[in-house]
């Protein structure tokens, strides 16, 4: 069984796997498939319009690089800003799941 | 948003083809890496790319969503509805050009005068702490007999209050000495000074003021230091501060014109300094016979400057009131306390005589506000502002009227377009901007045109203004809160009538909507909200016809007064030798000289020569006593032998001037209403009188003639003496004005005139060379510039509003074709269609006239002081106004009922 992601995660997704270095579409969708040992179903699709609206935020900047293949691709990288964004939603991400674990314990 | 996003959208606005590349290659690499990663599964590589699409999903939509991230979307859209929105503008042309125009009067019109309305009425100087200023005057019951010179003075007895603006020296010095008022400054206008500046001569007006006059008011400066009290003492030095304006026109600005020497009357002047260029005086209008402030010196060079030197001691007595004032009250007091404290000093400063004739009446000193400074032609021009300032009102009420008809028969008209858009899934909110992209578009177009027209409109009026008898020396420059306004009301206006239909009609059941577009349920003739507007259009235009009609003929009337002179064919101009440094024997000798040679002069009928030319504005009285008591102040005209003759000013007894007046024995010719007033009526010929103020002689009334006007057209001839110009009791006659009868070319007999005081002095120019026709329409230019401007509007209007009908019974007739058609075919003949569409049409323009005489009969009252010889309430005007608006709505009918007479039964029943 597949997990649906939950809403605004995907973007602290692709923010983290940036952060270990530029990446082009493709690879991120695969990389996050393998971290998440294949529970998390990313639909590949939606990954791109995510892609496009990080950009425009400025947490991400992309780029034409050559691909391990040797095809033409746009590689994303993190940018200052982004960085410090996946901080803070690394740190609210811990809050929320530590609040929920919480809740489950005690409940 | 940031700059990253707006470099983003840019980008992708100006390359949309390589963003949408850029997008299709990263999918597709994405595409082509799973399915090689499907591939290196060991599936087939058809298998492996519909695998890959399959995990994907719908490339389509992510790519979509992929253009709405980057702000793509919006742009476009915006770019598309701007382009339809033009499309379907320029599609429906004369539609825009109607709704472009009236947004354009209403919007340029409105910004011109309420710009001019503010600099004129509304602004105050440019000075420190305007609102403490207080302008002085004072007034009494009776009108005392005061020697005053440069004054505004007037009314007493049957006339009112008499009130004046001039106060003796030594009033200005107690004061002062009082300490009253924080400030208190002195002045007195310099007419017609001959300035000279490296080698270039004009001839402008000017101001002498007391020392603390731009210290007292806090005049910024743009070069040099204002005026001091060290300026203005006893052999102070002779300093001057210029305009920015004469900064401008004579030194290009220079800087090192702080320093420089001019000539004044040809006297030198050392420019201290230079005012700040929103500096224009202390009067918006300039000062009388002195319309540009473009000198200002200390007023103790007055007398020097006038070039009356004799009357030097006259100047500082109680005797001769000439000096205005002005001042700054102290915080915390008000202009009636301040009144008050004056009040005994102004009687303590008065002569004796004036004292007596006030018989025990103190005079009271009157402290107006003087933030906006002097009144002068301010009260002149507020008049015609006020209306020009409702009617342009008017008009943009008209021009919102008549684009909301339009819009809403445009609404009605597209109602089934937006309901088959509907049905065909566009979105509702994507119409609705679509729909407020033409609103604003047509909004843009009618700003843009707007201030063109305003920018235009001011330049014109200012022109117009000018070319009158007042002076606008300020500059006026296009108000951006009026034209702010005026775009926010059409805005607004193009908003809610545009928009407020569409929203109706993307509200509707598309189905029903559809259904019931049958024409023949739009057949009933209920009055609709594009009915009532047009009939309100109509109403407007009555109300400014109606102005029109009656500034036209207050006009005709005062063009039929009876002047009492002949002004035909007479041309009129003026030299003043003392300008040029001509005492008055000289003078006298070269005038003399002149006018021999004028009327030598082939072409010439006549030529005379007075001391004011009747209907230039200019007069000057002089108190006059018969039998040792005094009686009042008569206008005085010094004037040569042929004066009287020349302007066909019938002789009713007596005899008139003849030559040997000019030098003999004291004698002069006298009007009817002064031989009635002054002497009774009965033989004044032979009597004699004096002149109150250098009383040593008699002078004989040898002759008595018709009334004639003299300086106003409205008032009535006042009682007028001609004498010799060369026995004037103590104007100086260094300038004189001419009148020249030209039998045939006048342009040759100037020409020959010019040469003549040419080969007298080469340096002395003819001044305001006019046929005496012009002074007298120059007279009526208020009146005129009025009766042309509410002419204007009401044409525009007119127009407007038949644009309006038009509209309004074309597209009636065009919705009914069936109605028509199906009546038609049922027998009605074509007297019965056309009555039908007329019907229609002349109930609106009766609910428009209806509306429109009412609120014309309280509008034009407004109108009443500027009227001459008709009632403001004047029925004939009202009935030619309104059959003027019937007679054009009748046309504007016309052509959409031929064409519902036209109509062919067979063809409007098969339509749809």
């Amino acid at each position: 069984m597949k997990l649906d992601l939950l809403q605004g995660t995907l973007d602290l997704l692709i923010l983290r796997t940036l952060q270990t270095g530029p990446q082009h579409g493709w690879a991120i969708s695969e990389r996050i498939q393998q971290i998440s040992r294949d529970v998390l179903r990313v639909n590949q699709g939606s990954l791109y319009p995510a892609l496009h609206r990080l950009e425009h935020q400025g947490w991400i900047a992309a780029e034409w690089g050559t691909s391990e293949l040797g095809r033409r691709a746009r590689f994303y990288k993190l940018t200052a800003s982004g960085r410090k964004q996946l901080g803070v939603e690394t740190a609210s991400w811990a809050e929320l799941t530590a609040a929920i674990g919480r809740v489950l314990e005690q409940a | 948003m940031g700059w990253n996003d707006w470099t983003m959208r840019l980008r992708a606005l100006f390359s949309r083809r390589g963003v949408e590349r850029e997008l299709d290659e990263e999918l597709s690499f994405h595409l082509a890496m799973e399915a090689e990663k499907n591939r290196t599964r060991g599936l087939g590589a058809p298998e492996a790319e519909r695998l890959a699409r399959r995990e994907f999903g719908g490339v389509e939509q992510f790519r979509e969503e992929c253009r709405d991230a980057r702000g793509l979307n919006t742009i476009e859209n915006l770019a598309r509805d701007v382009r339809y929105g033009i499309r379907v503008l320029r599609r429906t042309p004369v539609f825009t050009a109607v709704a472009v125009a009236s947004l354009a009067i209403g919007i340029g019109a409105n910004t011109a005068v309420f710009s001019l309305v503010d600099t004129v009425l509304l602004r105050n100087l440019p000075v420190r702490h305007p609102e403490e200023l207080v302008v002085l005057g004072w007034s009494a019951n009776n009108a005392p007999r005061l020697n005053t010179t440069y004054s505004n003075s007037g009314g007493g007895g049957r006339f009112g209050r008499f009130h004046t603006n001039v106060f003796s020296w030594p009033m200005l010095e107690s004061a002062r000495r009082s300490g009253a008022l924080a400030e208190t400054i002195g002045y007195s206008q310099l007419p017609r000074l001959n300035v000279m500046t490296g080698g270039e001569s004009r001839v402008t007006g000017g101001i002498a003021v007391t020392g603390n006059y731009f210290s007292g008011l806090g005049v910024k400066m743009a070069l040099g230091r204002p005026l001091t009290a060290d300026d203005d003492s006893e052999g102070g030095r002779t300093s001057a501060v210029i305009s920015y304006r004469l900064w401008e026109r004579a030194f290009g600005l220079d800087p090192s014109a702080a320093g420089k020497t001019i000539y004044i009357n040809r006297k030198p002047y050392v420019v201290v300094g230079v005012t700040a260029r929103e500096f224009f005086g202390i009067s918006v209008t300039g000062m009388f016979r002195a319309p540009e402030i473009d000198v200002t010196l200390p007023i103790q060079v007055k007398e020097q400057i006038d070039g009356e030197p004799d009357r030097g001691n006259e100047w500082r007595s109680v005797d001769l009131c000439w000096v205005q004032m002005m001042g700054r009250l102290k915080p915390g007091s008000g202009a009636g306390a301040v009144a008050a404290q004056l009040g005994p000093l102004l009687l303590a400063n008065l002569p004796e005589d004036v004292v007596r004739e006030l018989r025990g009446e103190a005079p009271r000193v009157d402290a107006e506000p003087g933030s906006h400074g002097l009144e002068y032609g301010r009260t002149q021009f507020a008049d015609p502002l006020k209306v020009l300032a409702a009617v342009v009102g008017l008009a943009l009420l008209m021009a919102c009227a008549n684009l909301a008809g339009l819009l809403l028969a445009r609404a009605a008209a597209r109602r089934k377009e937006i309901t088959i858009r509907l049905a065909v899934g566009a979105g509702r909110w994507r119409l609705i901007r679509q729909l407020l992209m033409e609103s604003a578009l047509l909004s843009a177009g009618g700003a843009a045109a707007g201030l063109m027209l305003g920018q235009w409109g001011l330049q014109a009026l200012l022109a117009m203004l000018r070319a009158g008898r007042f002076a606008l020396p300020v500059e006026v420059h296009l108000d951006l809160r009026v034209l702010g306004f005026a775009v926010a009301v059409s805005m607004l206006t193009t908003l809610l009538f545009g928009l407020a239909p569409a929203l109706r009609a993307t509200r509707v059941d598309l189905a029903c909507s559809l259904k019931e577009d049958a024409p023949l349920r739009s057949a009933k003739g209920r009055p609709g909200g594009a009915q009532v507007l047009v009939a309100l259009q109509i109403a407007v235009a009555l109300l400014l016809t109606v102005g029109a009609t009656l500034a036209v003929r207050s006009l005709t009337n005062l063009h039929a007064i009876p002047l009492g002179f002949d002004a035909t064919r007479v041309v009129t101009f003026g030299l003043d030798a003392g300008r040029n440094g001509y005492d008055e024997a000289r003078s006298a000798a070269l005038y003399t000289r002149l006018l021999e040679q004028f009327n030598r002069t082939p072409g010439v009928v006549a030529a005379s020569g007075s001391t004011s030319t009747p209907m230039s504005g200019y007069s000057s009285n002089t108190g006059i006593s018969v039998d040792g008591r005094k009686r009042g102040a008569p206008k005085v005209n010094g004037v040569s032998e042929r004066f009287l003759e020349l302007l066909r000013i019938p002789l009713v007894a007596g005899r008139g001037l003849e030559a040997r007046d000019m030098t003999g024995a004291r004698v002069a010719v006298v009007n009817e209403s002064l031989a009635r007033c002054y002497f009774g009526g009965g033989g004044a010929i032979g009597r004699s009188f004096r002149w109150t103020r250098e009383g040593g002689w008699d002078v004989q009334v040898v002759g008595i003639v018709k009334d004639a006007k003299y300086d106003r057209l409205r008032d009535e001839p006042p009682p007028t003496i001609y004498l010799p110009w060369t026995q004037m009791p103590w104007a100086s006659t260094t300038s004189l004005d001419f009148e020249v009868r030209t039998a045939g070319d006048a342009n040759a007999v100037i020409t020959a005139i010019r040469r003549l005081v040419r080969d007298a002095d080469r340096s002395l120019p003819m001044m305001d060379i006019k046929p005496m026709a012009q002074l007298i329409d120059e007279a009526l230019e208020q009146e005129r510039l009025l009766a042309w401007l509410v002419g204007l509007f009401g044409g525009i209007t007119l127009v407007l509003a038949c644009v309006g009908l038009y509209g309004m019974v074309a597209y009636s007739v065009t919705g009914r074709t069936r109605e028509i058609g199906l009546r038609m075919a049922l027998g009605a003949d074509r007297a019965a269609v056309l009555g039908m569409i007329l019907r229609q049409a002349l109930i609106t323009a009766g609910g428009g006239i209806a509306i429109g005489i009412p609120a014309a009969l309280v509008a034009t009252r407004v109108l009443q002081s500027l009227l001459y010889g008709v009632k403001a309430t004047d029925t004939a005007s009202f009935l030619v106004a309104a059959g003027v608006v019937l007679a054009v709505a009748v046309l504007a009918v016309a052509v959409p009922a031929r064409r519902a007479m036209a109509t062919d039964p067979v063809r409007a029943l098969r339509y749809e």
